[in-house]
């Protein structure tokens, strides 16, 4: 059986005055999916993500979520969502907890002192919930503004640029968070990132938006090449590590005094120790950004 | 109920809304004090050209002039005041970036608004009833109570008993009226992405729209009965005998009429408003 759609846009349109952002975009989001949501800056993807979430109106086009029309369902449809659209700005007069109580009253029902706890420590914020949020950091906020999109317990998460200000600690506990909202929790996650390497670890399905259109919607690992990988070896004998990383994959090459290659994922750690018994030093095994290269080649 | 409680919660954290109270605060007891030691001097004036034909006996200077003096200038003032939190309700959420928030929650934007227009007249309603507490109140414990005199086209002279309830439907009356001045400039943070262009559209129109009601030319005088500041001054009919009741419930009615297409040109604006803050 095949996965259900939670969302759909079809033939979706925007015009500022005589400026066209969106031009007719198309794509599906499925239950279940980490979907990375792509593009330049100025390719219609933050304008997009505001029509998918209501905060501002088509020119033309059809969004449906749930299977239901988002404009004569809206508020039955935003109960089930969690949104974060670009910076979390948050009531700074009051505590993140204030802030996440508060909130969650608006989608119906305010949220018991044990959900809210539970969330804060989802984000990592414990210890620091009673503190006003002018006083938080760009990384706090945000922790905060993805603390607010999951209070309700929604099916589908939108997350708009989650990693925005976060240092490098906070971009890898937001990252085990939305994997462990989809693997786990079994929410539906959209999310936004100019972090293609995020998005790569991140998502299973994307779409790549560009200049208002769609260029390119799919399986992130079929677009990226499926069950390769691309790596840059740093190695002592390049020329000797050259031959024998041929006979495992004809794409090898030599650049900057490093071999570049791409093999099947369960070939590495072989070749490895294929160049470490030929008195190889390996020095360094680094993953090449494939989605970076892809994303590059369509924008 | 917890979304009004939300947005008086939201307007009682902000230091702008404490400004109109400290305002008040500062201002009612300063006329009351200069009334009380210059007040006898004034009444002097104002009845030099009656006191010929009339004789003038009892304590004219009392808390209720007082009152009835401070009630005058709620037009002066109260309206920047007022439009200082509700010019902010939906223009300072949209500088602010939170609108975003409120909007993308399961709430129909027809009732955000309506919730932001019931927080908007409560703040009123509260700013206008410690006026009235703070001036009455400071008034009668300053100079005590008595008869009140007004001097408009004709004298009136109220008895003691007589006064407490004119003032009272005055204050209620003046309410309506800073009811309607809220609607405007909740109308124009509809329209806004900072509130200091409805606070300062709210003040022109006001000005613009007393300045011409003031200036006696035939051209003003047709519109005259179309500006809504026309009407905002009409508590002082509570003051005359008989009571122009027939007036003063147009007024209201008047003063009703434009909140209701304030706030519809605000729902309407709001609905179809893109939120790109």
């Amino acid at each position: 059986m095949g996965k259900t759609p939670v969302l759909e846009v079809r033939g979706l349109r925007k015009s500022f005055q005589d400026f066209e952002a969106v031009k007719g975009v198309d794509f599906t989001v499925y239950e279940g999916d980490i979907f990375g949501f792509l593009g330049p800056n100025g390719a219609g993807k933050s304008t997009t993500l505001r029509m998918v979430t209501s905060l501002i109106n088509s020119t033309a086009g059809d969004i449906r979520i749930f299977g239901l029309p988002l404009s004569s369902n809206r508020e039955h449809i935003l109960s089930r969502m969690g949104i974060l659209v670009e910076k979390p700005d948050l009531y700074g007069f009051l505590s993140g907890y204030d802030n996440l109580s508060m909130l969650s009253s608006l989608n119906g029902k305010r949220a018991s002192r044990q959900r809210i706890e539970e969330v804060i420590h989802m984000v990592g914020l414990q210890g620091r919930e009673q503190d006003k949020v002018r006083k938080y950091s760009q990384g706090m906020r945000q922790r905060l503004g993805i603390a607010q999109a999951l209070i309700h317990d929604p099916e589908i998460i939108i997350l708009d640029e989650p990693s925005n200000g976060l240092d490098p600690q906070g971009i890898v506990d937001i990252r085990e968070l939305i994997i462990r909202l989809g693997r786990e929790f079994k929410k539906t996650v959209i999310l936004s990132s100019h972090l293609l390497n995020e998005v790569e670890m991140m998502a299973n399905r994307m779409v790549i938006i560009n200049k208002g259109q769609v260029t390119v919607e799919g399986d992130v690992q079929e677009l990226l090449g499926g069950s390769t990988i691309k790596v840059t070896i740093s190695c002592s004998h390049p020329e000797q590590a050259l031959k024998i990383a041929a006979e495992t994959t004809p794409d090898v090459r030599i650049a900057d005094g490093q071999l570049v290659l791409e093999i099947p994922k369960e070939s590495v750690a072989k070749l490895v120790s294929k160049l470490v018994a030929n008195q190889i030093e390996v020095q360094a095994v680094v993953p090449v950004r494939k989605l970076e290269d892809y994303f590059i080649s369509l924008t | 109920m917890n979304l009004l409680r939300f947005e008086l919660f939201k307007i009682f954290c902000k230091p702008r809304t404490y400004i109109g109270f400290a305002a008040i605060a500062v201002l009612v007891p300063l006329i009351q004090i200069a009334l009380y030691i210059d007040g006898q001097t004034y009444i002097e004036f104002s009845l030099q050209n009656l006191k010929e034909a009339f004789d003038f006996q009892g304590e004219l200077l009392n808390g209720y002039l007082a009152s009835y003096i401070i009630l005058a200038t709620l037009y002066v003032h109260i309206p920047f005041l007022i439009a200082l939190v509700s010019g902010d309700l939906l223009a300072g959420e949209a500088a602010s970036g939170t609108l975003r928030l409120l909007v993308t929650r399961p709430i129909s934007r027809t009732r955000l608004v309506l919730i932001k227009f019931a927080a908007a007249m409560t703040y009123t309603a509260a700013l206008i009833l410690f006026m009235a507490l703070a001036s009455l109140i400071l008034g009668i414990l300053i100079m005590g109570t008595g008869d009140l005199i007004v001097i408009r086209n004709t004298i009136y002279v109220f008895s003691e008993s007589d006064v407490l309830w004119r003032l009272l439907s005055a204050f209620g009356f003046g309410l309506v009226a800073m009811w309607c001045v809220a609607s405007l400039s909740f109308m124009f943070s509809s329209f806004a992405s900072n509130s200091i262009g409805p606070i300062i559209l709210t003040m022109t129109v006001i000005i613009s729209f007393i300045v011409i009601s003031a200036i006696d030319l035939s051209v003003f005088r047709v519109i005259k009965p179309f500006l809504f500041t026309t009407y905002m001054g009409s508590w002082k009919l509570f003051f005359e005998e008989p009571l122009a009741l027939r007036d003063i419930w147009l007024s209201t009615g008047v003063l009703g009429l434009h909140i209701l297409v304030f706030l519809t040109v605000t729902i309407i604006n709001f609905k179809r408003k893109d939120i790109l803050s």
